[in-house]
């Protein structure tokens, strides 16, 4: 199973042309200054955004080309995004349940099954604060943990540690390394850290200069 | 090549504020206070007129269901209660805010997230337009098209729930009801709840809609998720608008109300109350006495009005505190 992006991503008035192929189990890692289209390469593949033209095929499936496109809901990709995003009214449990309700599961059973992955990210203990007030680690793992609970084929995740203090960022490092790469689904780093790039990521893709 | 002249002029900073300022900040401050003096003389003139009501019935005036004007020669014979206005009035602008606001939800949720483009503006004009007809339209429209087919409904609704006493009905009469007035009041109040919606449901995060979208969420997930709890508080303040208007409709709700000085909460019967009738059906022919008694409801009702908007105020900075 491996991802393959090869197109242009347009957001806007900004556009490049883009070719990755990401194999599963071996991360990638976007990297390239502002205004690169990293994030929007980001965008395309978790589909909330289309391609102008090229296709992104998963394990053969074409999830976005010509005519064709896989809405976001139904690509099975996970999102880390630069601002987390957790949703605020939801506690760290509800919010890492979410992606199982909305893929079907009882009430109970995702409720069980978050929890079990928030204890895995080392967050158990947040299980039922509100966002607002988690701090940047805490809620660094509840948006890993949620991006993970519904099972999905690719990971995405956009500057993961931004709001991370520098002492937290290792140990985050080395769990989401070995999640990533543990459960072998194709996934993509953005980030302009080095270390979490060096640390994360098996193969790193430049975009290169602004757009 | 930078020269002396690319460097800009050191800028003083000066504590006493420009005159444009001054001048500005003066309008600002007159328009602000305006609508609180304009405010302030309307419950000053009510109750300037109807401040002997009050005196000479004192909490009576608000408990007492009586309407009697006596003797036009002899005020001491008159009796002025407004009890039954009063509940009549919150009964039927809560009938209209009840029904009103799913139908508001869901529209605002169509228009917002649904609707094709075309469509979505089609929609928004007629709902704005639906909120340019006049009150008397309304009224004969409820009177001669409405009320006959909501009899038939409020006869179902007896059929099936007339065991609970808010749907029970003394006699077999069901025209001119206050859930018909209800029910047309709804109608009325659709478009600012609408609006009011759409526009806070406008106003969700993008980020969040698509990070719900992200996680597998489906549109209606995504609403369900970010864009109803997010819009919470600003239905409500919807919700509380539509009920002052509600509460403050007269014509419309006068030509479809039969009314009766009892106090009743049987919303399917043909009686009910409402203040702001009462005034309209009077205000003609009351003598100089009874004329104070409608100031005195007029006042009643503007602080109730007032009350209810302070209420939605307090409500909807809960309910930002709690998302």
């Amino acid at each position: 199973m491996s991802l393959v992006v090869d197109g242009v991503v347009a957001r806007g008035a900004f556009s490049r042309v883009v070719s990755i192929s990401i194999e599963p189990g071996r991360p990638v890692g976007l990297v390239g200054p502002n205004g690169s289209g990293k994030s929007t390469t980001l965008r395309a593949i978790a589909g909330l955004d289309r391609l102008a033209s090229g296709t992104i095929s998963l394990d053969g499936s074409v999830l976005d080309g010509a005519d064709a496109f896989v809405p976001a809901e139904l690509r099975g990709v996970g999102v880390v995004f630069q601002t987390m995003r957790l949703f605020p009214h939801l506690t760290a449990l509800d919010n890492v349940a979410f992606g199982l309700r909305c893929a079907g599961a009882s009430r109970h059973d995702a409720r069980g099954q978050a929890r079990r992955l928030l204890t895995s990210v080392g967050a158990d203990h947040v299980a039922d604060r509100r966002p607002a007030t988690l701090s940047g680690g805490e809620a660094q793992r509840v948006a890993l943990a949620r991006a993970l609970a519904p099972s999905p084929r690719v990971l995405l995740l956009d500057e993961p540690f931004a709001s991370v203090d520098a002492d937290s960022r290792p140990a985050l490092r080395a769990l989401l390394r070995s999640l990533v790469v543990g459960s072998g689904i194709c996934s993509v780093i953005v980030s302009h850290d080095r270390a979490d790039i060096s640390d994360l990521t098996d193969v790193v893709v430049d975009l290169g200069s602004a757009g | 090549m930078s020269t002396e002249t690319d460097v800009p002029e050191i800028r003083l900073i000066s504590g006493v504020r420009k005159r444009t300022d001054m001048l500005f900040r003066g309008a600002m401050t007159v328009g602000a206070l305006a609508s609180l003096v304009i405010l302030a003389l309307i419950a000053g003139f009510l109750l300037f007129r109807g401040f002997q009501i009050f005196a000479d019935f004192g909490l009576g005036f608000l408990t007492s269901s009586t309407w009697d004007s006596g003797d036009v020669n002899d005020p001491t014979t008159a009796r002025f209660g407004i009890a039954a206005m009063l509940v009549g009035s919150v009964l039927i602008a809560t009938i209209a805010v009840v029904v009103a606001v799913p139908f508001a939800m869901s529209a605002a949720l169509f228009i917002e997230y649904y609707a094709p483009r075309a469509v979505r503006t089609v929609l928004t004009s007629v709902l704005d337009l639906i909120a340019a007809v006049p009150s008397v339209i309304w009224g004969i429209w409820g009177y001669s098209v409405l009320m006959p087919d909501a009899e038939g409904w409020a006869k179902t609704l007896h059929s099936w729930l007339g065991w609970f006493p808010l749907f029970d009905v003394p006699a077999p009469i069901f025209g001119r009801s206050p859930f018909i007035a209800g029910l047309l009041l709804a109608m009325m109040i659709l478009p600012i709840v609408t609006s009011v919606a759409r526009e806070v449901y406008g106003q969700a995060p993008r980020d969040h809609v698509d990070a719900a979208y992200a996680l597998g969420g489906t549109r209606w997930g995504a609403l369900r998720t970010v864009v109803i709890p997010f819009g919470r508080s600003g239905l409500v303040g919807g919700a509380m608008l539509g009920l002052g208007r509600a509460l403050g409709e007269t014509v419309a709700v006068f030509l479809v109300l039969n009314l009766v000085f009892d106090v009743n909460f049987k919303i399917l019967a043909s009686a009910g109350g409402n203040v702001a009738s009462l005034i309209a059906s009077r205000f003609g022919e009351a003598s100089p006495y009874e004329l104070k008694g409608l100031m005195a409801a007029g006042l009643v009702l503007f602080l109730v009005t007032l009350l209810v908007n302070a209420a939605a105020t307090a409500v909807v900075k809960r309910a930002k505190v709690a998302v």
